[in-house]
């Protein structure tokens, strides 16, 4: 799965800590989300979509190949 | 601002502060725990503070563990698996080898004394996966950065 967290975070100028604080997670769980060695559960996206402001399909979306699978 | 966005902008990072205070407290429990048993040869009835403070670390522990963010969790259970599997392949080499050759290690254990040769086979079986899980760990959480 990829995700739009590093943009969306630059976007408002929050370093990683900084919406790790808002998630209430480690910031190295925000690492791991950012770089797609870790998908977060249903609750985790809600709750990034809510500090976002988004709907969750603008921050995560399916994998090129599994895009190209279906 | 949505209420949304307020909600979570205003929320500070209470479950990260639990998690450090109950790492802080399991550590400090557990060293009590060693230095009442170490004061205990000397007088017999620190034994229970002793174990009063190692009860203290187990459940400070599982705290902690329901502390964890779900990203951490997931770390930790991969630990647990493969450098915990690997460990305790390790003991079974050694558990294996004592079986096929048991002589050889009688003659190396026989210094030690009934107890120790219990105390001994115990690391043998639970060093190795802690020692594992532990690796596996630092490494997987280093490399979360």
């Amino acid at each position: 799965m990829r995700n739009r967290l590093k943009v969306l975070r630059a976007e408002r100028n929050w370093s990683q800590a900084d919406l790790a604080d808002r998630l209430d997670v480690s910031r190295q769980s925000v690492n791991a989300i950012e770089t797609g060695k870790y998908d977060p559960s249903l609750p985790l996206a809600f709750k990034i979509a809510a500090v976002f402001a988004l709907p969750i399909e603008q921050i995560f979306s399916a994998d090129e190949a599994a895009e190209a699978a279906e | 601002m949505s209420p949304e966005t307020h909600m979570a902008t205003a929320r500070p990072a209470k479950r990260m502060k639990r998690k450090t205070l109950y790492i802080i407290a399991t550590f400090v429990s557990l060293l009590a725990y060693g230095l009442l048993l170490t004061l205990s040869h000397g007088q017999q009835w620190l034994v229970w503070p002793a174990l009063g403070a190692a009860l203290l670390g187990v459940v400070f522990a599982c705290l902690w563990v329901t502390a964890l963010d779900e990203a951490a969790l997931q770390a930790h259970y991969i630990a647990w698996f493969w450098g915990g599997s690997a460990g305790l392949l390790l003991s079974m080499l050694v558990f294996v080898s004592v079986i096929l050759r048991p002589v050889a290690f009688a003659t190396a254990l026989a210094p030690l004394g009934g107890d120790e040769t219990f105390a001994a086979g115990i690391v043998v079986g639970v060093t190795p996966a802690v020692l594992g899980y532990a690796i596996w760990w630092v490494v997987l959480w280093l490399r979360r950065g």
